[in-house]
């Protein structure tokens, strides 16, 4: 084999080389991952038959946990259930009607407004939209 | 007495205050007095000095301005001070017209305080009114500067109860403020600025300030504490503790100087279980289960908690381990509310769930940094790819440019 | 496999005379000399552009447009999707590196005074390119809407709103509305995903048309010169390898962050800066006074890199006014000077 030749057969293998650690990627990249879409930062609850009146359920939202509330008349509330004071997860008590995080007895209403103990500021608050059966959590867009 | 107070008030006419006009001219203690009455809450509702010693501002001979008969009273005896505030402090129909949700029980409650009834008893050294609420200088709980700021009670408080000659006749102890500043509580409040951790007034009351006895001190504690209580009182403890006089709360955690508590205190050397229960007990063997329990998942969570952050450092993103993680974290405190149920079974159940999401977040860190390899392997094949392309090229053109 | 190469080459030949095309590319000749490394900035660039064309076109099959899905889409992207974290850290570096090759290709020019006529409107249209580039970095920034990029976008587009008469009118167009909001998101999506590929494509032919046509500036006073084809184009290629590869090792060692979801009511990060390229202009503006005379700083600051950019773009024009024994000093003076402040005030806005 001349020299010519075997240049010739070096960068033809090269090339081939080259458009394999490349291919590989980007075909790697095309097919459908494990999760084929991403989540939308829209939370669907579960359906509504779940949420009898006082019943509540603790979700992760995006980072963060939320806690989703019927009352007892019968109206959907969502928050941030990590407490203020020191990030404690927040319960509902159907009893009292409103929020407690047991850490240190520090009470919310149903608003998330900090209503007694160490809680330094309220529960920030998401949007509850019920859409057919399905229960849907959302940020209130700005 | 309201009536005349009111009418002692409307009388002296601004500007005209005898009482300053004298009073400034005398020693300094006299002039200290109107100046530090000068930021006092009294002065800014507008009282003056009539309003609470009486006589009459608007006369310039001494003997008719500080009459007695026009209700004139000087200093008063630590035994009138509940009285002399309380005219005033005591009536709701003349507190409404300041601040209309301002406690009018002061008076009444101190009574019932260990000071209160003290006094009464003829004893002028303890605490009144103006020990606390500086006489001339009162600012509002409220207010930062304020000696009743939820900040500033545990130093008021000690001036007394830190001074051992003062508890000496009382056989009282002084180390509680020490060791409250010490304590998780001192440092919550003091170091870190959460002014909704507890301080003396929290659990002894102010006005009315008693020790709190064995029954209460659960209830105290218990007031924040609420899940501890829940399963204290439940638990197999709470009657036999209860029939002999123990604290519910203090008998482990001790009054004044809590400390975050440890899994130690349950069993090995030193351990508090031990001090009643009998090596080889059955009880011991729960302590010691309820010990295993909470180290298990501490162990757990740190070990994630490392490898999570060394894939961090590597530029991993480990959004999802960091949730596994938090929910790891919330398992630690659940924990350790659910040993004062006393039970085994409520701690490893609590243990092993937490023990899972650690699990979790150290899988995640695993799978991260073998994927972080992966990377730099791949790097490094691919690397090694362009080198020899970009390595025959360039043989390629030489070859070329020899020709030319 | 040789011989059906060749059948398919005489093939096309026969149709489209390829001959022609490969003897014209054959004549055109690149100068030798000690600067001619800085010829290869331009085809780097141009590499760049394509590989930022590819990366683009993968990341549009996973990502979303949307302030419920942008982030959440781009977080897919970088954890979910295999060799996604590749291809993002790829296109955020590629961006970076295609502005400083655009501008590593324009000073270069500057100095070899290479937009001499016959090229005053290749020196044009390539300074158009660079603010297209500029454009696409800016509105690539803020796809992602996390919390970076929102702050960014804020401060940026505040800046449009400070032109006089019409700014507030400018900044509800580039805002669509008053607020950074998911309306921004969306018309800087189709900006940077429709329009600026456009522009920057049918400019980019242009400006490669009139380098074709009119050949590498001194090629014809050069004492030595090399073949464009193939010998120069397969030089390039080592160092379009070269460049490659490094982008790959930059995305392996420093993978691209994705922070914090943006949120409007938070409050902004301390410290935030715009992207280097960006950070000059923004220190000069940061470091006016509030008010200059009658009229407000910033306006001034605007009004005065608005004429600096006019300067440097019409250098072609306005260098025939220096006497022809003082020309290529003065260019050159103008360059260093140039260089030297952008620096100054991009190092200045690192440090403060």
């Amino acid at each position: 084999m001349n020299r010519k030749a075997f240049l010739n057969l070096a960068m033809g293998a090269g090339a081939a080389g080259f458009m394999g650690s490349m291919f590989y990627p980007v075909l790697r990249f095309l097919l459908p991952a494990e999760q084929t879409e991403a989540e939308p930062d829209i939370l669907k609850v579960g359906s509504v038959a779940d949420f009898a009146d006082g019943f509540s359920k603790i979700l992760k939202f995006g980072r963060s946990p939320v806690i989703v509330i019927r009352d007892l008349k019968g109206g959907f509330h969502a928050l941030n259930a990590t407490c203020t004071h020191l990030d404690c997860i927040v319960q509902y008590k159907k009893d009292e009607d409103l929020i407690l995080c047991a850490c240190h007895n520090g009470k919310y209403d149903l608003s998330g407004k900090n209503i007694s103990g160490p809680p330094p500021r309220p529960l920030e608050r998401y949007e509850v939209k019920v859409q057919g059966t399905d229960v849907l959590v959302f940020r209130k867009p700005a | 007495m309201s009536l005349l107070l009111a009418l002692a008030l409307l009388a002296a006419p601004a500007g005209a205050d005898t009482c300053v006009k004298c009073h400034s001219t005398l020693e300094d203690k006299h002039a200290l007095i109107l100046r530090s009455f000068s930021r006092d809450i009294h002065k800014e509702k507008g009282l003056t000095c009539v309003s609470c010693h009486g006589g009459d501002s608007a006369k310039e001979d001494m003997s008719e301005a500080m009459d007695p008969e026009k209700g004139y009273v000087g200093v008063p005896s630590p035994a009138q001070v509940p009285e002399f505030c309380g005219k005033c402090h005591s009536s709701p129909a003349y507190m409404r017209r300041f601040n209309p949700s301002l406690p009018t029980d002061q008076q009444a409650k101190y009574r019932t305080s260990t000071h209160g009834i003290r006094l009464q008893a003829g004893d002028e050294v303890v605490a009144t009114c103006a020990s606390c609420h500086p006489a001339h200088s009162i600012r509002p709980a409220k207010d930062p500067t304020s000696s009743v700021y939820v900040k500033n009670v545990a130093e008021t408080c000690a001036r007394c109860h830190a001074d051992t000659k003062k508890m000496a006749p009382y056989g009282i102890a002084v180390t509680q403020a020490a060791d409250y500043r010490a304590s998780v509580h001192g440092k919550a409040l003091l170091e870190r600025g959460d002014t909704s951790a507890p301080t003396c007034n929290t659990c002894h009351g102010n006005h009315g300030a008693v020790p709190p006895g064995v029954a209460s001190i659960g209830m105290v504690c218990g007031s924040c504490h609420v899940g501890n209580m829940e399963f204290f009182k439940a638990s197999p403890m709470a009657g036999p503790w209860e029939r002999r006089g123990f604290h519910a709360c203090a008998t482990c955690h001790t009054a004044h100087g809590v400390q975050k508590p440890t899994s130690a205190l349950l069993a090995g050397s030193g351990a508090l279980c031990a001090r009643c229960h009998k090596p080889g007990s059955k009880p011991l063997a729960v302590a010691a289960s309820m010990k295993g329990g909470l180290d298990g998942l501490k162990a757990a969570y740190d070990g994630a908690e490392g490898s999570v952050r060394q894939a961090e450092e590597k530029g991993m993103d480990m959004a999802e381990a960091r949730d596994a993680l938090d929910g790891a974290r919330m398992s630690m405190f659940q924990a350790r509310t659910a040993v004062h149920a006393f039970s085994a079974e409520a701690v490893a159940k609590i243990s092993e769930e937490g023990k899972g999401s650690a699990d979790k977040a150290s899988l995640a860190a695993r799978e991260a940094v073998k994927d972080f390899r992966n990377r730099r392997l791949g790097l490094g094949l691919s690397t090694f790819v362009i080198a020899f392309l970009a390595g025959a090229v360039y043989l390629k053109v030489r070859e070329l440019e020899e020709k030319d | 496999m040789r011989g059906s190469l060749a059948a398919a080459y005489a093939w096309l030949d026969e149709r489209f005379d390829l001959g022609a095309l490969v003897e014209f590319a054959r004549h055109k000749r690149v100068p030798v000399h000690r600067g001619s490394v800085f010829y290869y900035a331009g085809g780097v660039t141009a590499f760049l552009f394509l590989l930022q064309v590819g990366t683009g076109i993968l990341l549009l099959m996973y990502y979303r447009v949307g302030t419920d899905a942008s982030y959440e889409s781009v977080r897919y992207i970088t954890t979910k999707v295999p060799f996604g974290w590749l291809m993002r850290s790829v296109h955020s570096w590629g961006a970076n590196l295609m502005v400083l090759f655009v501008l590593l290709h324009m000073l270069s020019v500057l100095f070899m005074k290479a937009y001499r006529k016959p090229r005053e409107l290749t020196w044009l249209t390539g300074c158009a390119l660079l603010g297209l580039s500029m454009a696409f970095g800016f509105s690539g920034y803020l796809l992602p809407w996390n919390e970076l990029a929102y702050f960014a976008t804020k401060v940026g587009t505040d800046i449009v709103g400070q032109v006089p008469l019409v700014g507030h009118w400018l900044l509800r167009l580039v805002r669509g509305g008053d607020e950074v909001t998911g309306a921004t998101l969306s018309r800087f999506f189709g900006l940077h995903v429709a329009i600026l590929p456009a522009l920057l494509t049918s400019l980019m032919g242009v400006h490669l048309l009139f380098v074709q046509t009119q050949g590498m500036a001194g090629a014809d006073r050069a004492k030595k010169t090399m073949a464009f084809f193939p010998n120069f184009l397969l030089r390039d290629a080592i160092f379009w390898l070269v460049v490659l590869n490094a982008v790959c090792a930059l995305a392996v060692f420093f993978p691209w962050e994705l922070g914090k979801k943006a949120d409007a009511l938070a409050s902004a990060p301390t410290g935030i800066k715009p992207e280097w390229y960006f950070l000059s202009q923004y220190q000069f503006l940061k470091v006016l006074p509030g008010r200059i005379g009658p009229v407000a700083g910033e306006l001034v600051g605007i009004a005065v890199i608005g004429a600096a950019g006019l300067v440097f773009a019409l250098v072609p024009f306005w260098e025939r006014l220096v006497p022809e024994g003082r020309r290529d000093r003065a260019v050159e003076l103008f360059g260093w000077v140039s260089l030297a402040v952008l620096g100054a005030m991009t190092a200045w806005g690192y440090l403060s």
